[in-house]
């Protein structure tokens, strides 16, 4: 489903935000014609923003851990991420071609780590994690393992919680529910951070996640990961994905 | 059209004759063109959330037989995409993927270009060729005229004229000769943050060979499967329908 406004992880600052997005920048469709722009302004769906610098928050949870209590010292992995990350969340669902998408995507850090990938060394601010008991290594949407000698890049596993959402995470609904989805990953806002989860049923998508694989049940094309069914349709000229039970 | 000197008088006296009259010319030698191809380069910026403009480009062609054919194909390393409208249904092709879908459209084309775009969120880009009445098209909304004179484009000697609209700007180089061929187009939307703005170029014209029937009839290429077009409204979960087995020919 559409995300009606920007929505942010459950802070005020979230809602601030919003509003300088809907106030700050009135919309306007940017079309390639003078007929489309003329005549599209008037039946925007949303409002554009792109947020700027500075405007994403940081999960409550990790700022609040940010120093040792008792030593006043700062915890080795928030000392790592001093290099401020690449931060971008897409905005809604606005009225423009959304077929440059594609070479937005290709912009993202996460767009270059396929998974089982090999890496001799994890990139500058990668932050520990762990799922499970398991160490894992996260950087802008990528997630690694640790092997004999060097890193692979791996499936986010279910259950990470991570500080931040990832550079061009779009936003995108389940019934009340907002998500974000990027690289093939949905996070879900929690309070102590954004939590990765298995993908929701009825929300509808730019890209498939990797590894997805088309099957065909009763006639109809699908596309199946981790036990999750992916349809395609084409909106906005461009071809979209929504989980569907089929 | 209206006629020059009448209707153009009465609207247009606060404006650059000279460059109104530039611009007409070039609208009706395109409306007289009972059919026509081009080949172009579009370029549009985004700008980032740390301030940095950047620029994505396609490659496209436009065929274009008035009143009611029309065939574009869009085009990059990362995307591929054919759209179709034959008089009757617009069909869009995703060649990466190799999905089509398509739906019913009225016979007249620039209800179908505004169609495309309001029931299904289709940019069309540079189809401002092949509306109807360009010339009225391009000055609806138009506030203001200027004329820099000759400028080079794409190594043609044109006329350099720019547009202030409310909402947006717009240039536009006008090849100068007989031939009145638009060469270049920019939008700039001066409303959004960074004014990113939308160029086209356009590298070669063809009016003189007629467009073949085949071009505007959508043949799915092999393995093709259609998917359900869905409405700029759409926001519930979809049902599968509409998708079909791939096809063969």
């Amino acid at each position: 489903m559409r995300q009606k406004c920007f929505d942010r992880p459950g802070r005020k600052l979230g809602l601030l935000v919003c509003a300088c997005g809907l106030i700050s920048f009135p919309a306007q469709a940017q079309w390639g014609s003078i007929r489309g722009n003329n005549h599209g302004e008037h039946e925007m769906r949303g409002a554009v923003h792109t947020p700027m610098r500075g405007e994403h928050e940081r999960s409550p949870a990790f700022e609040e851990h940010r120093v040792l209590p008792q030593t006043g010292r700062q915890v080795e992995h928030e000392r790592r991420e001093v290099e401020p990350a690449r931060r971008w969340v897409e905005g809604p669902r606005e009225a423009r071609d959304f077929d440059f998408d594609e070479d937005r995507r290709h912009g993202f850090f996460w767009s270059h780590v396929p998974r089982g990938a090999f890496y001799a060394t994890l990139p500058t601010g990668y932050l520990p994690i762990y799922v499970g008991g398991n160490p894992y290594y996260y950087y802008e949407g990528a997630y690694y393992q640790p092997e004999a000698s060097g890193y692979v890049a791996v499936t986010p596993p279910v259950g990470a919680v991570v500080p931040q959402l990832p550079p061009g995470a779009e936003p995108v609904t389940a019934g009340q529910t907002t998500y974000y989805y990027a690289g093939g990953t949905f996070y879900l806002p929690q309070s102590q951070g954004l939590v990765v989860v298995p993908p929701p049923l009825g929300v509808t998508v730019s890209s498939l996640p990797p590894g997805a694989t088309p099957v065909y049940i009763r006639g109809g094309l699908y596309y199946q990961y981790n036990g999750v069914y992916f349809m395609p349709s084409i909106q906005d000229g461009v071809t979209v994905y929504t989980t569907v039970q089929p | 059209m209206p006629m020059a000197g009448t209707v153009w008088a009465q609207e247009y006296t606060n404006m650059d004759a000279g460059a109104v009259q530039v611009l007409r010319a070039a609208c009706q030698y395109l409306a007289e063109a009972p059919y026509f191809g081009i080949t172009a380069e579009i370029w549009r910026e985004h700008l980032t959330e740390d301030g940095q403009k950047v620029q994505f480009s396609r490659s496209m062609e436009m065929e274009v037989e008035r009143p009611n054919r029309f065939h574009t194909e869009i085009h990059s390393p990362h995307s591929q995409r054919g759209f179709w409208y034959d008089g009757h249904s617009l069909t869009v092709l995703d060649r990466k993927h190799n999905l089509f879908s398509a739906t019913s459209m009225p016979a007249n084309l620039d209800e179908v270009i505004d169609a495309s775009r309001d029931q299904f969120g289709i940019d069309l880009p540079m189809i401002d060729l092949a509306v109807s009445d360009p010339f009225t098209n391009a000055m609806a909304r138009v506030q203001g005229v200027r004329d820099f004179g000759m400028a080079p484009a794409l190594g043609f000697t044109c006329h350099h004229l720019a547009f202030t609209q409310d909402n947006i700007d717009w240039q536009i180089w006008i090849q100068d000769g007989p031939q009145p061929l638009i060469r270049k187009f920019v939008i700039t939307h001066k409303n959004e943050p960074g004014s990113p703005e939308f160029t086209g170029l356009i590298r070669e014209w063809n009016l003189t060979s007629r467009i073949a029937d085949s071009d505007f009839a959508f043949v799915p290429p092999d393995g093709a499967v259609k998917v359900p077009m869905r409405g700029v409204s759409a926001d519930a979960a979809l049902k599968p329908t509409g998708a079909t087995e791939p096809r063969t020919r």
